[in-house]
């Protein structure tokens, strides 16, 4: 359990990272936000938005920002998997020879996976054992991952030649998808601003590994009532075509709805928000603040669906807005 | 912390009480539909129930209600859900239900501390949000209040509800001997009866059966109640003397007019207008109501005249034939019987047989007669909503000696072949009364009398007010003279 000192240092130390992010990010609060949020739950996010919105700069702040290891992988279609997660080599000491482990890149603190749908699904499925269960199995050998471990993916959604899209299972171990937008007059002149003037300077490190590990106890502990977790879960269940409360439109246009990954993302990421809003309870705007991100990767549209353009966003927020709280 | 375990606690209980009493209120409502339907259906006489079984339907809505509330209240309580119902119609970010889960855990920690710190007076207001809706409460009290007055209706005797009636006048007729012509072939339902000329304002209007319990009913209402005549002798009396009065008064007040006419003036003074308006308020025969009406108001000396005397031959004609005044018939003097247009002693005729009783004094079956006809006509409560006054002019003694001329007294509803004992006496006053019939007359009409010994006998075996007995006795023994 933690402590009120631990709980007033966490808060600071947010407060700090927050700071330090949005001298180089300009605009992107959300963004920024559900960044946090993934830091702050051990989860993992996956940023689309067309090239140029500043998704790897975002990624490169937030590592400097925190001292902590940052690895970057700019994924290809060549890409191997052992170029990601490391390969054992031959090495020649007083013993004689023998295979030592290199670790790749994936053995960071925080890994950016540039243009991650440009990989082959052989090489994207190499993430998926380190995103989910914090560790890389090489051969026989199982190698853990030093926490805090966080996967910042991007992607490209208008560039579709040459991509592999990513398969739901790796989806699924997303946390979060944010959906980066265009910035607004202001944040633009703002970016020319910063970028023409004077040379980009990333922040200094504000905060460590252990900060932000208890900023994470920080999060699993504070309290959700129970019938608002039956709520999340109504939710859910309330994706799936086949479900007695699912709308008309979810039957209509959903093939696959959410999995209790699902669930979990939604209640954790609610946490989440409420700890960066300094809230001591998760409340219901916390669940619809982080509903459509923890979900909009996880609904999977039938053909229907597709052929009539109906957008993720548009049923979820069909879900959101037919189930009762209570 | 420890107000808000409490306030929780009294969360939980608030919610066990309004669940129980909207489930209670549920069954009350469900319980109280056989209720309803039976004493409907007793008030339309479709059906009839005893007085045990009645409360038993009275008492069963409530039973229900009660033990639904008990058992509900006990049942669990699904608290957390509860809880966020508060919190969303508080406003209060979930708070509350996020305390009762970390109270639950018994957790603590900073968080803890910050949500009590920050519940703060929003959950003072607590109750709010658990409201008892109006129709929760209305519709069941409805229902309750009108189960209670169909079984107050039916349980109340009925000469307590002719009571609640406007003030009556109190003349009233107490020779009432009546005959029903019941020919098989012409059945005109109507009751002649011999009243001796006399009015009684605001009585029943054609329901002689109406006559026995009005008098029993004003008999047994309270002395003090204006314009009834109290449950004793001293009300037969009153009554009585108020007869005599009117006529008198009448009498008075045509000799004087008369006497006015003769010496020259051709109308009425402004005294003698009022007291013709004011002794017209107080007849109940129609025709001579309105005769007295007509003449206080008429100006045409002409005319005067001419209403004048028809005004005197009405008062005549509803005194004279008889032989027997109101004062008379008050006093038990004797009067010749009544007869019908075939001569026949005035008595109950019934629609099967036309012969008269001979082997009666025609005379004693005014008693009889409301018995018998309410018998025929329903409750008096019934009577009375469509429209009957209670003493109405007509019904209770106006009659006249010449029953052709006369317009009809009472109607009488058709006499079922199954009256007696086990037929369908279903008024209060006249349930189980024994109606004797006698044989057929020739013009196919049917005796039918009510032997007084037995009807005493009846009446002593009910429970009734004390003293009533002898005031139902004297009734008797003026209006049939010490026959039967």
């Amino acid at each position: 359990m933690i402590t009120k000192q631990e709980l007033e240092t966490s808060y600071d130390t947010m407060d700090r990272l927050i700071d330090a992010i949005s001298e180089t990010i300009v605009g992107h609060e959300q963004v920024v936000q559900q960044t946090l949020i993934a830091l702050l739950c051990g989860g993992n996010l996956l940023l689309e938005g067309v090239p140029g919105l500043g998704k790897t700069l975002l990624v490169r702040t937030m590592a400097a920002a925190l001292s902590l290891r940052f690895g970057r992988i700019q994924f290809t279609p060549d890409l191997m998997p052992a170029d990601i997660v490391g390969t054992d080599i031959i090495t020649q000491d007083e013993a004689g020879r023998r295979f030592t482990f290199s670790p790749g890149p994936l053995f960071a603190n925080v890994v950016l996976a540039d243009e991650i749908n440009r990989a082959t699904p052989k090489t994207q499925s190499a993430l998926l054992e380190a995103m989910e269960e914090r560790t890389v199995t090489v051969g026989k050998e199982t190698y853990s991952l030093e926490e805090p471990f966080i996967v910042l993916a991007t992607q490209n959604p208008i560039e579709m030649e040459g991509t592999y899209p990513l398969p739901e299972a790796q989806l699924d171990r997303f946390l979060l998808k944010a959906m980066l937008n265009s910035p607004s007059l202001d944040e633009l002149v703002r970016i020319t601003e910063l970028n023409t003037e004077a040379q980009i300077t990333l922040p200094s490190p504000v905060a460590s590994g252990e900060q932000i590990i208890t900023c994470r106890r920080a999060v699993r502990d504070l309290p959700i009532g129970s019938e608002l977790r039956r709520y999340v879960a109504r939710l859910v269940l309330a994706t799936h075509p086949e479900n007695e409360h699912a709308s008309q439109s979810v039957r209509k246009y959903v093939e696959y709805g959410a999995s209790p990954r699902g669930a979990i993302a939604i209640i954790l990421a609610a946490k989440a928000h409420a700890f960066l809003s300094k809230e001591p309870n998760v409340r219901r705007a916390d669940i619809g603040a982080v509903f459509l991100p923890a979900l909009n990767h996880r609904i999977i549209r039938n053909f229907r669906g597709d052929a009539e353009g109906i957008s993720v966003e548009a049923l979820l927020n069909d879900v959101w807005e037919n189930t009762a709280v209570t | 912390m420890n107000s808000l375990v409490s306030t929780i606690q009294a969360i939980e209980q608030r919610a066990r009480t309004v669940r129980a009493f909207r489930t209670a209120a549920i069954y009350f409502c469900v319980a109280s539909i056989p209720s309803l339907s039976t004493f409907l259906l007793e008030r339309g006489q479709v059906v009839s129930v005893t007085s045990v079984v009645r409360w038993a339907l009275a008492l069963l809505p409530l039973v229900v209600f009660a033990v639904s509330f008990l058992v509900t209240r006990r049942l669990p309580i699904d608290l957390p859900r509860i809880l966020l119902r508060v919190d969303l119609l508080l406003a209060s970010d979930e708070r509350l239900s996020s305390i009762y889960e970390v109270y639950r855990r018994n957790e603590a920690g900073p968080y803890r501390d910050l949500l009590e710190e920050r519940l703060g007076a929003k959950v003072l207001r607590w109750k709010r949000a658990l409201p008892l809706s109006y129709i929760t409460l209305l519709f069941p009290a409805g229902l309750a209040m009108l189960a209670t007055a169909l079984v107050i209706s039916s349980v109340v005797p009925v000469s307590q509800v002719v009571i609640t009636r406007a003030p009556y006048e109190t003349v009233v007729s107490s020779q009432s001997s009546a005959r029903y012509h019941t020919g098989s072939e012409d059945r005109p339902d109507k009751i002649e009866t011999e009243s001796q000329g006399s009015s009684t304002p605001g009585a029943n209007t054609g329901q002689p059966g109406h006559d026995l319990q009005d008098v029993l009913g004003n008999l047994w209402s309270s002395p003090s109640s204006p314009g009834v005549i109290s449950g004793d002798q001293e009300g037969l009396d009153q009554l009585i003397s108020k007869q005599r009065e009117a006529a008198q008064t009448l009498k008075d007040l045509i000799s004087q007019i008369e006497k006015r006419l003769a010496e020259g003036d051709t109308g009425l003074t402004p005294e003698q207008r009022n007291a013709l308006s004011a002794l017209a308020q107080q007849i109940g025969n129609d025709s001579l109501r309105q005769a007295l009406q007509g003449l206080a108001e008429e100006e045409n000396p002409d005319e005067f005249q001419k209403r004048l005397q028809e005004t005197r031959e009405l008062a005549q004609s509803l005194q004279e034939p008889s032989g027997s005044s109101p004062a008379r018939a008050m006093n038990n003097e004797p009067s010749q019987p009544p007869q019908d247009e075939q001569g026949h002693d005035l008595a109950y005729s019934s629609p099967m047989s036309g012969e008269p009783n001979s082997t009666r004094d025609r005379d004693t079956t005014g008693g009889g007669t409301p018995s018998a006809s309410s018998v025929t006509q329903g409750t008096q409560g019934d009577q009375l909503q469509e429209g009957d006054e209670p003493f109405g002019g007509q019904s209770s003694g106006s009659g006249s000696s010449t029953p052709t001329t006369a317009s009809p007294q009472f109607t009488r509803r058709e006499i079922a072949g199954s009256i007696g004992d086990s037929g369908d006496f279903q008024d209060f006053v006249t349930k189980g009364v024994p109606v004797e019939e006698g044989p057929s007359s020739e013009g196919g009409s049917r005796i039918l009398s009510v032997n007084y010994d037995q009807l005493r006998a009846l009446l002593t075996g009910r429970v009734l007010p004390l003293g009533t007995e002898d005031v139902v006795r004297k009734y008797f023994d003026d209006i049939t003279q010490g026959g039967e």
